[in-house]
């Protein structure tokens, strides 16, 4: 007999700091259930697993609900060739969808895009609709001076605050003007004052940088592809401190330019405290 | 990264393995004496494209994402003790089932055939191993290579490997009109589509987990419960290749050369799995002291039906219910559902009605503003789902006059369940609703407002339910139950006896082809969002049911195939 108070008990290592364990490998204990004061009557060994359970639905159909052509728009020399067949007209999703509920209730699910980037907005993220407004355009003013970190970039990982405003952080590529060739990554912030609406840098290039490699960008070579920081996830705030989570992923070629750095994803966090 | 200023890029710090110091802020060409060597910091996981969440379910933070970096690799996720010490469990693979493919493995059974009548769209052939290049029309000379753009890998499918079927060579050739003849009358390339890195035709890529239901401290999607929405990038086109510095786009002989991209989501559950004596277990359910479709501001079926409030408690409570002070028969939980019922005696419509709900166990629940009228359950699929803020019909009609005349309408009270998919098929079905989007309410000026709750509300059931309402002359509260989900089949709202009792005419009913690459579960959502409501039962007066294309595909086939029950 051993005597536990009546009730459920959390048992680590779930919610444990001290855990060093795997936890795949392992059967975690997850909890007691108590229904007197000394007799266990569950004690379940438990891993968690996950699965697909149904059918997969359409959100977004490119073909019957993409907006009309930006044919027209982008088609300026250097950022888009005169063909919609190229890439000009997209209105597609190139990153995972990001969703937030904006300061003004509207739930926006991002379709990141470096050019005619567009969201579904509704009242739920089960009622939406596909909103052609354009909320971010980074074609618009990219800059082909790579110290600035301000050529294509994807707004990747919005947060939304109270007083409407929304701080995202992006996925920047540099590509040589010359030859488009190259895909230097880094990556930087922007902010919106209009619940997701429009959006700008947070600061003027090149202040608004939160990742870049330490190196320059290379035309040729090692450090000319895939290189930099990349492709943040989503921002989370932590449930036990007062900061704010996210993770990239950083690449460094290969070869003696790596430096030491491993590819991989990388947390990082920030204080909470001085949000608007 | 730390930083006291979330606004200030530069004040980001990355883990360095210990601590969190590393600022990532540099930039090489303002700092000539930048040492790259300080700005290093520690890797976590090849995970990429995470979501980054705290599962309510796990009770745990979670990194949820592409395995490996590799699309075609599928999902995992891993577990996160604590953020400030980020330690990660091993992946776990999200379990798929045999027609959900991620990446690009494979998706689409869409063979290299060269277009008839469109050669300038056609392969060439595939050459240098595998890669396929295709062609462009010379002036003047049909079938001359006049571009060579690499499209993207391929796995042999039915021939040894990618090789040109018509020579068995790989190399890079013109092809005479004579041969792209031949190409056409006879066999294909032999080879799926299947891009590197999966962006391949028809397949998911770029995974987001989302929950809206689970409980969130703010206005960000940062939760997940034990079940999500797993959203996912389609490539639509037949093939697309990147065209460095231009992004993407569809290869040419796809029907119009632009990039396609689509978003699906997939359902996602998770399951505490357990050693194999717990296997099949099913998870725990959320059950109250009253059923979560009750509630105050509610509508209960009026006279002559006898409306029932329902609960749960627990072996030897007893449950005491007293509508407007006046006591009804105490009511015990039965052994086998720990389920208590009362019912109440028929009342005409109207109200307001107060009634108490007191266990012996100490807990108690008080419904207000309760009306008794007509109620009805509003199913269906997306149409059910479209929703007041976006409707208008002509130019008369628009969303914010019909939502602000909505809050004359107090006596029509509405309510709206969550969507949940029971998260193993063939289970017993729950007795409650697991998720609630909108507890009982009635539109008023805040909620009919801009953004408000009312904009969410089935704009179909709503005009349904207010004509009701009105030609009832206004006299008879009406209530509204929203249970519907979009692009549902209407095999998975109907209870597994009946379904496999009912035969059709035609023999068994084929899945839509829209299915063809995806889990088909039948039965799930009557177990999880009709069979809570068959409990009490809740009185109703009717069920509204929009059935599209996707009611049935038996009836979608002509009436091919009919159920005969």
């Amino acid at each position: 007999m051993c005597s536990i108070p009546k009730g459920t008990h959390q048992v680590p290592p779930y919610n444990s700091k001290a855990f060093t364990g795997n936890w795949v490998n392992q059967h975690v204990k997850l909890s007691l259930k108590v229904d007197d004061g000394d007799h266990v009557t569950s004690q379940m060994l438990k891993m968690p697993a996950a699965s697909i359970t149904g059918e997969a639905v359409s959100v977004f159909d490119w073909r019957t609900q993409h907006c009309p052509g930006l044919r027209g728009v982008f088609e300026t020399k250097g950022r888009c060739p005169n063909d919609v067949a190229l890439g000009c007209d997209p209105d597609v999703t190139d990153a995972p969808m990001k969703a937030y509920r904006n300061g003004s209730g509207v739930v926006v699910l991002q379709a990141p895009l470096e050019l005619g980037a567009r969201a579904m907005v509704g009242p739920s993220l089960s009622k939406l609709h596909h909103d052609c407004h354009i909320y971010a355009n980074s074609t618009a003013k990219m800059s082909w001076d790579p110290a600035l970190n301000a050529c294509r970039e994807w707004n990747q990982s919005p947060y939304a605050f109270k007083n409407n405003s929304v701080y995202a952080l992006t996925h920047m590529e540099y590509h040589n003007e010359s030859n488009h060739i190259g895909l230097w990554s880094s990556v930087t912030l922007l902010k919106s004052l209009d619940g997701g609406q429009s959006w700008k840098h947070a600061l003027p290039p090149p202040r608004h940088i939160v990742a870049a490699a330490p190196y320059k960008y290379e035309k040729s070579g090692l450090r000319s592809v895939l290189f930099g920081f990349r492709s943040p996830s989503n921002i989370i705030k932590s449930r036990t401190d007062s900061f704010y989570y996210a993770t990239v992923e950083a690449g460094w070629g290969h070869g003696p330019n790596a430096v030491g750095q491993e590819d991989g994803t990388y947390i990082r966090l920030s204080d909470v405290d001085v949000i608007p | 990264m730390r930083t006291r200023d979330v606004t200030d890029p530069k004040s980001w710090r990355a883990w360095d393995g210990k601590s969190f110091n590393v600022s990532l802020a540099v930039n090489p060409y303002t700092d000539p004496n930048l040492q790259p060597a300080q700005h290093i910091c520690h890797p976590l996981t090849k995970m990429t494209y995470p979501s980054l969440l705290w599962s309510t379910y796990l009770k745990s933070y979670l990194i949820f994402g592409t395995t490996d970096g590799h699309d075609n690799t599928g999902w995992s996720f891993q577990l996160i003790t604590d953020l400030a010490t980020p330690q990660l469990s091993a992946p776990v693979a999200v379990t798929t089932g045999a027609n959900i493919k991620p990446g690009g493995n494979g998706t689409k059974k869409t063979p290299t055939r060269p277009v008839p009548g469109l050669w300038a769209r056609s392969i060439n052939g595939i050459v240098l191993g595998t890669q396929i290049w295709w062609l462009k029309r010379a002036a003047g000379v049909l079938g001359q290579v006049t571009s060579k753009h690499r499209v993207h890998s391929c796995t042999p499918c039915g021939v040894p490997a990618c090789v040109d079927p018509v020579t068995g060579k790989s190399n890079l050739r013109n092809i005479a009109i004579k041969e792209l003849d031949a190409i056409k009358e006879g066999p294909t390339f032999g080879c799926d589509m299947i891009g590197g890195g999966g962006s391949g035709a028809g397949s998911y890529i770029y995974p987001s987990l989302i929950d809206e239901t689970a409980p969130s401290a703010d206005l960000n999607f940062e939760t997940v419960g034990a079940t999500a929405s797993l959203f996912l990038v389609t490539n639509d086109c037949i093939s697309w290749q990147n065209v460095s510095g231009h992004g993407m786009r569809c290869n040419p002989w796809d029907s119009d050369g632009i990039v396609h991209r689509s978003v699906t989501k997939l359902p996602v559950a998770f399951h505490l799995k357990s050693d194999d004596s717990m296997a099949g277990q099913q998870l725990q359910e959320r059950r109250t002291l009253l059923s979560l479709t009750l509630g105050s501001g509610m509508v209960l079926q009026r006279a002559p039906a006898s409306a029932v409030l329902w609960g749960y408690a627990s072996a030897g409570e007893t449950v005491t219910v007293r509508i407007d002070g006046k006591a009804l028969p105490a009511a015990a939980p039965d052994n086998a559902s720990s389920t208590w019922r009362v019912s109440l005696p028929p009342t005409a419509a109207g109200g307001p009605h107060t009634i108490v709900v007191k266990s012996s166990s100490g807990a108690s629940q008080t419904l207000t503003d309760v009306l008794f009228g007509d109620v009805y359950l509003c199913g269906g699929q997306s149409n059910m789902e479209f929703a007041m803020a976006f409707i208008r019909v002509g130019a008369a009609t628009n969303a914010t006059a019909e939502m602000a005349a909505a809050a004359a309408y107090g006596r029509i009270r509405l309510f709206m369940a969550g969507e949940y998919a029971q998260a193993q098929p063939g289970m017993a079905p729950l007795h409650d609703l697991q998720t609630v989007v909108q507890p009982w309410y009635s539109p008023n000026a805040t909620n009919t407002a801009a953004s408000g709750a009312f904009g969410s509300f089935s704009a179909v059931c709503w005009e349904f339910g207010k004509e009701i309402y009105e030609k009832l002359g206004g006299d008879v509260p009406i209530g509204l139950v929203e249970n519907c989900v979009g692009g549902t089949r209407i095999e998975k709202w109907l209870p597994p006896k009946e379904l496999a009792e009912c035969e059709t005419a035609g023999g068994p009913v084929p899945l839509p082809p829209w299915t063809k690459n995806k889990t088909t579960v039948d039965s799930d959502l009557w177990s999880s969002m009709i069979f809570p409501y068959t409990v009490g039962p809740m009185a109703m007066a009717g069920i509204a049911w929009y059935r599209t294309s996707f009611g049935s595909y038996a009836l979608h086939l002509l009436h091919a195939y009919v159920y005969l029950c």
